[in-house]
């Protein structure tokens, strides 16, 4: 698999797919995170995917003590170890990418930038549910605050600007576009996204294995639900 | 009961050495700020190295022990009074129950930390007892301490921890200090001032005049600066084009150059992705130097190579191996 390996730090490297957000991109990323989880090699940490980069943390005495043609840097070792894993792996590997349907409520009062994303968007507000409803996203990234799934790829007419001033307090499970992101908050914490419906399902969860109910790869599609539904299902 | 909190100082929390596995979920790794200084504290009570640990920052902390223990303060940012008498850093002290901890007001540095024999006892949330308040993981319930909280020493304690508590016999006194301390010393070249960072990975988005201000100024710690990160006053870091970053991995170290030009240093508590160009990476060893920061203090850039920091890093914790190893043998002949 074509690729680039650079430092991040110390105690991690980062594999580079590419430089554009893409399916085929990320099922790259996907497969070698997927691989160092299923054997992962002495003194690996973790690694963490992102849109285009599969990031490796390491255990630095632990890399070096396994040295034996030495002296390398832990760099160059774990380097070594990426490259031989790299070339394992074929292009065209099958992935499993589960599909999902998340509930969405798009009730005005849950929804309090939908009025303003439709009239920048020239759309009704319907229109703008109709088309947030009806694609199939991909889990491309976890991140920013746990268990916050980066989805991908809106259509170009649903693409917004971040807000200028993020809001003091987005709620627990808001839904909210970004550029031509859409994602869910797990916890309420301020934040700059256009939130445009909630959702009851629980993206994260301590006392649940995994604790997050998300993972890079997934396809995800949202289902619009009533106000009534949605109180029905709320559990956090 | 065992360390009733009357005020809780600064953003107290407890701290071991963080969370590994779950940046995948999103979870930062947290932990302490000063890793140093926890595992110098743990090592003075006989404890793991890693083991769970109070962090607070600067002064206003008063905590009154309610059951005999033995404890130790490390770090810098406030001067210790036991019963309202000066105590020292970096010791191991023995206090009998109803002694009253107070952390005064000191010069300089920001974090203090307090290690108990046996730790502390705290919800362990993802394999970790650290305290990450956004999504209330760990420690004290997932928050801060506040006044009224009753912490209990934890149960387990080595037998490292009861052959320094014999060491120390009270004699009537309300505490004994260990005449033998431990400390860590940085390396020869660190002043304290100067905080050595290797090339990040968009390093070569910068225009060379960008770079050399980097290490020609100096920098300084603002006010908008906690667990997650510092955002840095100083000269403006601009990118000559504008380029797209597609968010990435970023970590306790990464040096983020905002749209507006500033800096910031993410610490303990960092997103585990962002999606600001990382111009440099604080190299390991100086993340302690960092965390003593407080803000209004200014410090200079030095480059080292990463090979150099990995070096560094290496030798540090060799050096920290040996000072476990030497309490041990202290109290094993």
């Amino acid at each position: 698999m074509a690729s680039r390996i650079y430092a991040l730090n110390e105690q991690a490297l980062s594999i580079s797919f590419g430089d554009e957000i893409s399916p085929q991109i990320n099922n790259k990323v996907l497969a070698l995170h997927q691989a160092l989880q299923n054997e992962p090699f002495t003194g690996f940490v973790e690694s963490v995917p992102a849109y285009t980069t599969l990031t490796v943390y390491y255990d630095l005495s632990q890399i070096l003590e396994s040295d034996i043609n030495g002296p390398h840097s832990a760099r160059q070792i774990v380097t070594g170890i990426i490259n031989d894993i790299l070339s394992s792996l074929s292009d065209s590997g099958e992935l499993n990418l589960p599909q999902l349907q998340i509930p969405v409520c798009y009730d005005l009062s849950l929804a309090p930038d939908l009025p303003w994303v439709a009239e920048y968007c020239r759309l009704s507000i319907p229109e703008v549910i109709e088309l947030h409803s009806s694609q199939v996203y991909r889990v491309y990234m976890i991140g920013f605050i746990p268990g916050f799934p980066y989805l991908g790829m809106l259509p170009p007419s649903l693409d917004v600007p971040r807000k200028l001033r993020p809001a003091l307090s987005v709620p627990a499970g808001s839904v909210a576009l970004a550029g031509r992101q859409t994602g869910i908050y797990p916890f309420t914490i301020p934040g700059g996204w256009q939130v445009i419906g909630r959702t009851p399902f629980m993206l994260f969860d301590l006392y649940q294995v995994p604790c997050c109910s998300l993972a890079v790869g997934m396809q995800i599609k949202f289902t619009p639900i009533s106000l009534e539904e949605y109180k029905n299902q709320i559990k956090h | 009961m065992s360390l009733r909190i009357i005020k809780p100082g600064i953003s107290t929390t407890l701290q071991d050495i963080g969370r590994r596995g779950f940046q995948s979920a999103g979870v930062p790794v947290s932990g302490a700020m000063d890793t140093d200084s926890m595992q110098l504290a743990n090592l003075l009570c006989g404890n793991d190295p890693n083991e769970v640990v109070l962090e607070t920052s600067l002064h206003g902390a008063e905590w009154l022990v309610e059951e005999e223990q033995l404890i130790a303060f490390c770090g810098s940012g406030a001067t210790l009074l036991i019963n309202n008498k000066p105590a020292p850093f970096n010791r191991s002290i023995r206090v009998k129950a109803s002694t009253l901890l107070s952390l005064k007001p000191a010069a300089s540095g920001c974090r203090s930390y307090m290690a108990a024999a046996g730790g502390f006892k705290a919800r362990t949330d993802l394999k970790s007892k650290s305290t990450y308040k956004t999504a209330a993981i760990g420690g004290q319930e997932g928050r801060a301490l506040k006044a009224g909280d009753l912490l209990e020493w934890g149960l387990e304690r080595k037998e490292l921890c009861r052959k320094i508590v014999d060491s120390l016999p009270l004699n009537g006194s309300d505490l004994a200090i260990a005449n033998w301390g431990a400390v860590y010393h940085k390396n020869p070249d660190q002043r304290g001032n100067i905080i050595r960072v290797f090339r990040g990975p968009e390093w070569d988005w910068f225009d060379e005049q960008v770079k050399e201000k980097l290490f020609n100024n100096s920098f300084g710690v603002t006010n908008q600066s906690d667990r997650m990160g510092y955002r840095l006053s100083g000269i403006p870091m601009m990118l000559s084009k504008k380029q797209e970053m597609i968010s990435t991995a970023v970590c306790m170290g990464t040096i983020q150059v905002t749209h507006e030009g500033s800096l910031v240093i993410l610490m303990a508590d960092a997103q585990t992705t962002g999606g600001y160009p990382r111009l440099a990476m604080v190299a390991a060893v100086d993340l302690p130097v960092c965390a003593q920061m407080r803000p209004g203090n200014r410090f200079y850039f030095k480059e080292i190579s990463i090979n150099h920091a990995e070096a560094l890093l290496t030798e540090k914790e060799k050096t920290l191996k040996q000072i476990e190893k030497s309490i041990f043998m202290k109290f094993t002949q």
